[in-house]
């Protein structure tokens, strides 16, 4: 099934399936709400984002400057785009079902939390190629500040296309080889064992082998238990979660050095729902 | 020889997976059945371009069975063809994938180069950046990429998969490359293992510990400093706002005070970066660059996830709003099944009980979840996200398939206010955890929205059925 | 008269006492035979079923708009329209729940019934009647709706047009039910202390598990057209009189009151909000918002060939195919009641349980029923009553018609099976519409349904079994668990 892809050309060539490439080589097969992720860290194309400068993947922290006239912007945090806030305040309760309030710890005393660079620069999409107003704090800071923090510097920052001109390819100058998976684990291996399937359970499962039980609720297996058998009686068929702490051996879950070692063998795929040999 | 104004390498980004089986894994196609459409998507068997090895010609193309392991267990990697293209005439269906004869009197030349720099993005130091590159080449052999790092001990590489130009023939005459990726193994720093502290782990008998884990030890510890590298984090160390985010996601042990993690000197074979082509026509040097990259397997190959690398890109190409011309009615509802059903695709392989913070076994915190990670994030009081009683998997899949089917019915979307907006992630309260997709965690580390583009087509999908007439084909 | 109701509220329907100044002072008779408490029951019951209805018709009102009569010019504005009047349906389900809550909470049996055909029940606001949106409805909807001391041109205006829209029968605003109600279980005279039992607050609905997020607005409003902030549906559980009244006075004035409530509009507003913007864009011309939909569809229990085109107020479907589809709609109406009705009717369920049982699957039946009653409606509104009448000019709708009772059987076990007979009734009607309905994308939805009915109806028979298998197949009281 090939999904719906709009009129536009270059869009379709996104999707384009080289003759006897299976769907797994194309992009919507890769996850992109990366934290880190696994194909890629995606979020690392916008590091470069803005001529002159260079930002954290995951947060507003400047972390070089490559132009001389800016180097009052190092490790100081973008705070606005254009206009648009970069970072938002966190607000929850503190106290099961109490007031709401906000969210502030020690180590983020302003609750500010940054909003992924692809939906948030979405804002900005058309200005792409041209200079907008950017607002910093004034000074370096090791912490996420709020969108109202009062201390700030301001600079005109050109946006960098993310596409080479007319496209579908990822600009030359945005991303060089080996950026993409730099923050990604290492080695990859590790995050399977660590990755907790709040993440990308179609891509690293999590709940496998799953049937009915007799009171209708589900009974499987976790895709890193070493018995996990899709022909289990029901009984036998039992989700045990991560231990905790991870220890170098374990009866249940496959550990560390057996995936670094043993990962082809171990790590089963999942068709149908239904581990295979 | 064919005239020519621009040329294209296609796909723009393509994935390889990784694993070491000879054979590359057959080619398929996903469908989902017309009979069961509330079911797994059926794994079709579709050509596969089967190379002889020696020539670096297409053998055949033929449907083959498809395994995704051999029969030794390896696993069966993704190696991707990427196609060369080119535009014959100023129109926008001008585009067709070029042939040798397309090529005659024309030279051509491919370069790969890759990057596996996940130890720099952890030291800083610029000779840990392990690269590779084929250097130009016309050749039909396979081009290896040999991942190389100045810290690295004498005569020893990483090897990053290759790069082959296959050999265009007149029953197959397209001109095409295949990257196959690298076998999944892991590099290190160390024959036997070294603890936190530095020194030789040794076993009852005082024999130092052969490190198991390792294809081969290719790093030099008197060079660079990724063994034993330390990335501390807070309480007893300041805030680095430098570390990757999340941090300490390396190979590891626990170092001697709270908050290091003292790295194992590990490195794996996944590399991204790009392929290029030159050629020489007419004249003139036309030049195209793609994409690559090699990721682990897709351990659900009939599953979607929700929000891809695609969605980005579309988003970043075509906007966050929709123009409704780019698609048709039924483009829209069908897009936003879509959506629905991958996100019912995830959900079938989640937890959804523990992910939603439910105790196990009486206890509480068990798993990691978003809502331990709010509580650690954030001091926001422990609770599940949704009512403890209503989050069974099936339970949860159920409702996903009720809106799929009723998708197909025609209705509208009816649901575009149950989606998380982008800059809606600091809501903690339960409305805000409770908004979809649920329990997910999102790239700025609370809960997962889809793009603003993919939030709008579903709202758009609402819209358009209000005008549409209804369906011509009269029961 | 329907007598079982009627009799208990002539004191309310009397002429002379819709006086609102007398209403106000003296506090209508109560039957002999009915203590303060039962009295309360009653009128719960009965405001149960109103609510009940009105969700029901509002549901229809919402589902006749759009079509291709729809200009593209107003198209923004009719889809507006449809999301608050869902908003409002929305609503009118979270009062139906709360309201089974006080019923629990005084320990009065709960009822999800209501008045259906021939329709007789003159303490309703207006004769039920499911019909496309016109002026005429909408004016009714606000009267029902109205706080009591609505005076002046506009609301002349609306009562007007509302009666005529009655065919003249008497309107009732749901206000003043409402009002009697509050004022009973507010007085210590009528409902003693005791009668509120807190001891039930596990056995009610909560928002936790009914809300699914449909609270200020952060649900339902994705296209603007509700005042931000709404809908906010009113769950609510229970524990004392102070309670139970708060949690009335806020339906009444979700549903009537005139200034801004939290920040929402009422119902009244809302409603009103429309009819105005209508009237600017013109009641007579070309502006038809609505489909063409039947009034009143029904369905026989066959296509017998002497069924006459109309049975009283009724439109008898006889389109073949669309015959089908309406009978389905029917059943799966029905399973959601009964689901519905299972849920609140298990006691021991409820207790303190912090994990999913078999009740999860209750929970979500209903809801995904829900869903697909939203399904069968559109896919209703777009099809033809007779066969030979284009759509455009008559479309069916959605018949909500009411099952031939509500009580569920007493065995755990046994009310499972009555689910499973709807579901085996519902798979009877997808086999003809799968061999009559041509159309590609409705014959992708039978499929679609009739995949998770296979689904669901395994897990069904797994769920019997297991209660058999352990004993615990008893009645529902036993603590056997759900």
């Amino acid at each position: 099934m090939t999904r719906p892809t709009p009129k536009n050309r270059t869009a379709k060539q996104l999707l384009h399936r080289a003759d006897g490439n299976p769907p797994s080589s194309l992009p919507d097969s890769a996850i992109s709400n990366c934290y880190p992720g696994l194909e890629f860290d995606f979020r690392n194309i916008w590091r470069r984002i803005f001529v002159g400068i260079e930002l954290h993947e995951a947060d507003c922290y400047v972390t070089q400057v490559n132009d001389d006239t800016l180097t009052r912007l190092l490790h100081c945090r973008l705070l606005k785009v254009d206009g648009h806030d970069m970072t938002t305040v966190l607000r929850g309760p503190r106290v099961a079902g109490g007031p709401t309030v906000d969210l502030a710890t020690p180590t983020n005393p302003d609750a500010a939390w940054f909003m992924e660079w692809s939906n948030s620069l979405s804002r900005v999409h058309d200005k792409a190629g041209t200079k907008v107003t950017c607002v910093f704090t004034a000074e370096p800071s090791n912490i996420e500040r709020r969108p109202d923090w009062p201390h700030t510097q301001v600079a005109e920052l050109e946006i960098r296309s993310l596409f080479e001109q007319g496209t579908p390819v990822i600009a030359r100058d945005l991303v060089a080889p080996g950026d993409l998976t730099q923050s990604l684990c290492s080695p990859w291996q590790n995050d399977y064992r660590e990755c907790a399937c709040y993440y990308w359970a179609s891509s690293r499962p999590d709940f496998v082998d799953v049937e009915a039980g007799p009171d209708g609720l589900s009974a499987g297996f976790n895709w890193m238990d070493r018995q996990l058998d899709a022909n289990a009686p029901l009984a036998k068929r039992e989700y045990l979660p991560d231990p905790r702490p991870r220890t170098p051996t374990d009866p249940v879950w496959i550990t560390y050095d057996e995936l670094f070692q043993h990962w082809q063998k171990l790590l089963r795929f999942i068709v149908g729902g239904k581990s295979q040999d | 020889m064919t005239k020519l104004t621009e040329i294209r390498i296609l796909p723009p980004l393509a994935i390889a997976r990784l694993g070491d089986a000879a054979e590359p894994v057959n080619n398929y196609d996903l469908e989902v059945s017309a009979n069961h459409p509330l079911g797994f998507r059926a794994i079709i068997e579709a050509p596969t371009l089967v190379i002889d090895e020696e020539t670096g010609a297409i053998a055949a193309r033929e449907c083959r069975p498809v395994t995704f392991k051999d029969p030794d267990g390896r696993i069966r990697p993704v190696a991707p063809f990427l196609e060369l293209w080119g535009r014959t005439g100023p129109g926008d269906d001008d585009w067709r994938h070029l042939t040798m004869h397309d090529l005659q009197g024309a030279t051509i030349r491919w370069r790969a180069t890759v990057g596996n720099i996940k130890v720099f993005r952890r030291t800083g130091d610029v000779h840990d950046k392990v690269e590779a590159t084929t250097g130009w080449f016309s050749a039909h052999a396979r081009m290896p990429l040999e991942g190389r790092a100045d810290n690295f001990l004498a005569g020893k590489h990483i090897p990053l998969g290759d790069v082959r130009y296959i050999r265009p023939t007149e029953q197959f005459p397209q001109i095409r490359v295949r990257y196959t990726p690298a076998h999944g193994y892991v590099y290190g720093s160390s024959t036997f293992v070294k603890k936190a502290d530095g020194t030789y782990a040794s076993d009852a008998l005082g024999y130092l510990q052969a490190d198991a884990n390792l294809r081969d030890v290719v790093y030099d510890s008197s060079k660079g400093r990724w063994l034993g590298f330390n990335e501390p984090i807070p309480p007893n160390t300041p805030f680095l706002p430098t570390l990757t985010i999340p941090p300490q996601i390396f190979a590891g042990q626990a170092g001697p005070n709270n908050g290091d993690w003292i790295s194992s000197g590990y490195l794996d074979d996944e590399c991204d970066g790009m392929i290029e082509v030159e050629l020489d026509i007419g004249g003139t040097t036309l030049r195209s660059f793609a994409r690559l990259g090699a990721g682990p397997p897709a351990f659900a190959p009939d599953s979607y996830p929700i929000r891809t690398v695609y969605d980005e890109l579309e988003q970043a190409l075509l906007g966050p709003t929709v123009d409704p011309a780019q698609y048709t009615d039924d483009e829209l509802q069908a897009d936003a099944e879509e959506i629905l059903r991958r996100a019912f695709e995830t959900v079938r392989l989640m937890n959804t009980t523990i992910m939603n913070g439910n105790a196990y076994d009486g206890k509480l915190d068990i798993g990691s979840t978003m809502v331990r990670q709010d509580c650690n994030d954030a001091a926001r009081a422990w609770e599940t996200i949704m009512a403890p009683t209503i989050v069974d998997n099936l339970a949860v899949q159920s409702l996903h398939q009720n809106i799929v089917a009723v998708l197909r019915s025609g209705a509208p979307p009816w649901f575009t206010s149950t989606l998380r907006k982008f800059d809606e992630i600091g809501d903690l309260t339960d409305l805000g955890r409770r908004k979809m997709p649920g329990m997910m965690r999102n790239a700025d580390g609370r809960y997962l929205c889809l793009t603003r583009r993919q939030y709008e087509k579903i709202r758009l999908a609402a819209t358009r059925f209000v005008s549409r007439a209804a369906t011509k084909e009269t029961p | 008269m329907r007598s079982r109701f009627a009799r208990h509220l002539q004191s309310v329907l009397r002429p002379t006492t819709r006086d609102k100044a007398r209403l106000s002072a003296e506090r209508p008779p109560i039957s002999p035979e009915l203590t303060g408490h039962q009295y309360a029951i009653f009128l719960l019951r009965v405001a149960a079923g109103i609510e009940h209805a009105l969700m029901a018709q509002y549901l229809y009102a919402a589902y006749s708009l759009g079509g291709p009569n729809v200009a593209p010019q107003h198209a923004a504005t009719v889809v507006r329209w449809q999301e608050v009047i869902l908003g409002i349906a929305k609503e009118e389900m979270g009062h139906l729940i709360t309201v089974q809550n006080v019923l629990r909470l005084i320990s009065g049996p709960i009822s999800f019934d209501r008045e259906d055909y021939p329709f007789d029940a003159a303490f309703y606001p207006f004769d039920f009647m499911l019909e496309k949106l016109t002026p005429g409805s909408l004016a009714k909807y606000v009267y029902a709706e109205k706080p009591p001391d609505w005076t002046g041109p506009l609301a002349d205006e609306i009562t007007k047009l509302a009666t005529e829209a009655n065919h003249n029968a008497p309107l009732n605003a749901v206000s003043e039910l409402y009002q009697l109600m509050i004022d009973t279980i507010a007085d210590r005279t009528l409902v003693p202390d005791r009668a509120f039992r807190a001891d039930t607050e596990d056995a009610q609905a909560s928002w936790n598990e009914w809300g699914r997020g449909y609270a200020h607005g952060a649900r339902g409003n994705a296209q603007g057209g509700s005042p931000a902030g709404s809908p906010d549906l009113i769950i609510r559980t229970l524990a004392s009189r102070d309670e139970a009244v708060a949690a009335l006075r806020a339906i009444a004035e979700q549903g009537e009151a005139t200034r801004l409530v939290d920040g929402e509009h009422s119902h009244f507003e809302r409603f009103l909000t429309i009819y105005k913007e209508w009237k600017v864009i013109g009641h007579a011309g070309t502006f038809a918002p609505a489909r063409p939909v039947a009034t009143n569809p029904v369905v026989e229990d066959s296509l017998a060939e002497s069924a006459p085109a109309s049975r009283g107020a009724c439109t008898v479907i006889t389109h073949p195919v669309t015959f089908y589809w309406a009978h389905l709609f029917n059943v799966r109406y029905r399973l959601l009641l009964s689901a519905l009705t299972h849920i609140f009717e298990s006691w021991d369920a409820y207790t303190a349980n912090a994990q999913p049982t078999a009740r999860s699957e209750l929970i979500t039946l209903v809801f995904g029923e829900m869903y697909k009653v939203r399904g069968l409606g559109s896919v209703l509104v777009d099809l033809p009553v007779h066969d030979g009448v284009p759509v455009e000019r008559e479309a069916a709708g959605p018949p909500f018609e009411m099952p031939y009772t509500l009580s569920i059987p007493l065995r755990e076990s046994d009310r499972w099976r009555w689910h499973l007979d709807m579901l085996a009734a519902s798979r009877g009607i997808l086999g003809h519409l799968g061999k009559l309905d041509t159309n590609a994308s409705r014959q992708g939805f039978l499929a679609a349904i009739r995949d998770g009915d296979a689904e669901l109806m395994r897990r069904i028979e797994l769920i019997i079994a297991g209660l058999e298998k352990t004993g615990s197949a008893g009645s529902a009281s036993s603590g056997g668990k759900v």
